[in-house]
């Protein structure tokens, strides 16, 4: 391997940005200095983005005039507040209501109330759970089972330590909820619903409820993977158990 | 110049409080940040139309919703995040019904046609350039590339996690950098 391949295009993105790790910008200093492969691959990366930067510059020119903006209000006037907060809360109610009893499974809907449940966990949720491999395995077997989705073999994947599963539900379905800690303490879970459909492409990522997330279906089931806001690390797990949990609907 | 970490209007002169205070600082901070909204839509929809009414409709957000800005914030992402939310939430899905998906950039109607015959090539120059990238990479890369977020601020911004952007920067770098090598027949 040449000093060049030792380094990932992500590596040199986050240098030519100023946002890589102390180490990694040290030894690609010390790198660059030797290897002219590597300067040439960085140069490369850098030089690609200035025809990009030069159109969006140029893209100023081309916008369209403001539009006129609409009168202000006078806020001394005596405010109808009342009423429009009134019919805020009756509109509120009415969504609750309707997301309420039409979410399914496939509606973002359960990622959304996952994440927010997840986010009351802390470390000590999850640090004093005893870890007895019979019991374990044995909840694992049962909620294979409830779920219709084979749980039975998990995956090792690097960092994470498996605390537990929990048969949770939503909208009437079985939900799992596996949980992890990070060896920084980071609890993290992976959770498991029947969603219909089919496989995706590509894991979805999205913050929801102040949470990094990671989404993904397979063969009909909707898997989320959720840890704390930057928790290193977390989507290469996503790719693990992506990887590792592929058809395996029972 | 980069502009999205500098950006802060109303912070200086503004002090009164209250709603009144906001909606001032709203309307007094758009007209500078205009232009950049609107290249920020050009990025998110990828079409000259679809740019031109997310921008405006943001405007028109943006004054309605003036009351939950801090004036002393940057009016700028306070915008970009709200104008991501209206296209991913309401404006994406029309757009995609009316065109029957996204066409190619040959296909679509970029031209104004008020503006001078020079803007129009610039503006069918700049759609050819940007839409290299698909649209999340190409929202990340300006953001980062031009204006000149740190990545924590793009994953604000974009309500992503942060190896999201790291990963999508450098998609998007790796693209551009073959397609300047097919361009310039460098490529090995």
């Amino acid at each position: 391997m040449t000093q060049s391949d030792a380094f990932s295009d992500q590596d040199l993105s986050a240098y030519l940005d100023g946002e890589a790790p102390e180490a990694t910008v040290r030894s690609l200093d010390a790198a660059l200095g030797r290897d002219a492969g590597l300067r040439e691959r960085l140069e490369e990366l850098r030089a690609g983005q200035g025809a990009f930067v030069a159109a969006m510059e140029t893209a100023l020119i081309s916008a369209p005039p403001m539009p006129d903006l609409p009168p202000a209000v006078d806020h001394a006037r005596p405010a109808l507040w009342p009423v429009a907060l009134a019919g805020a809360v009756a509109g509120a109610v009415l969504m609750f209501g309707v997301t309420w009893t039409n979410s399914t499974p496939s509606d973002p809907g359960w990622r959304a109330v996952v994440a927010n449940y997840q986010s009351l966990y802390v470390t000590e949720t999850l640090s004093k759970v005893a870890a007895d491999p019979a019991a374990q395995q044995a909840d694992l077997v049962r909620i294979s089972a409830a779920l219709g989705f084979d749980l039975t073999e998990l995956p090792e994947v690097a960092g994470l330590s498996y605390k537990r599963v929990q048969q949770l539900g939503f909208n009437g379905k079985p939900l799992a909820q596996l949980t992890f800690l990070a060896a920084d303490g980071g609890p993290i879970a992976l959770c498991i619903i029947e969603t219909g459909g089919g496989t995706s492409t590509e894991i979805r990522s999205e913050v929801l409820s102040g949470l990094d997330t990671y989404s993904w279906t397979d063969s009909g089931f909707g898997i989320l993977l959720v840890g704390p806001r930057g928790q290193d690390g977390l989507e290469n797990a996503a790719e693990a158990f992506r990887a590792a949990l592929k058809n395996r609907p029972v | 110049m980069p502009l999205c970490c500098d950006n802060t209007v109303g912070g200086g002169t503004i002090r009164r409080l209250g709603k009144k205070n906001s909606d001032l600082a709203v309307r007094e901070g758009l007209p500078a940040c205009f232009p950049r909204l609107w290249r920020f839509c050009l990025s998110l929809t990828g079409r000259r139309d679809a740019a031109d009414d997310l921008a405006q409709m943001t405007c028109a957000r943006a004054i309605e919703k003036a009351q939950h800005f801090q004036p002393g914030t940057h009016l700028d992402r306070w915008l970009f995040v709200m104008a991501r939310r209206f296209w991913l939430n309401e404006v994406r899905r029309d757009t995609i019904r009316g065109t029957e998906g996204f066409v190619s950039t040959e296909d679509v109607e970029i031209s104004d046609n008020s503006a001078p015959v020079e803007t129009n090539i610039f503006a069918r120059q700049v759609l050819d350039e940007m839409n290299r990238l698909p649209e999340a990479q190409r929202v990340t890369a300006l953001l980062v590339f031009v204006e000149g977020c740190k990545y924590a601020e793009v994953a604000e911004i974009l309500e992503i996690p942060v190896g999201t952007v790291m990963s999508r920067v450098s998609a998007a770098r790796v693209t551009l950098a073959k397609r300047m090598a097919q361009a310039t027949g460098t490529e090995t």
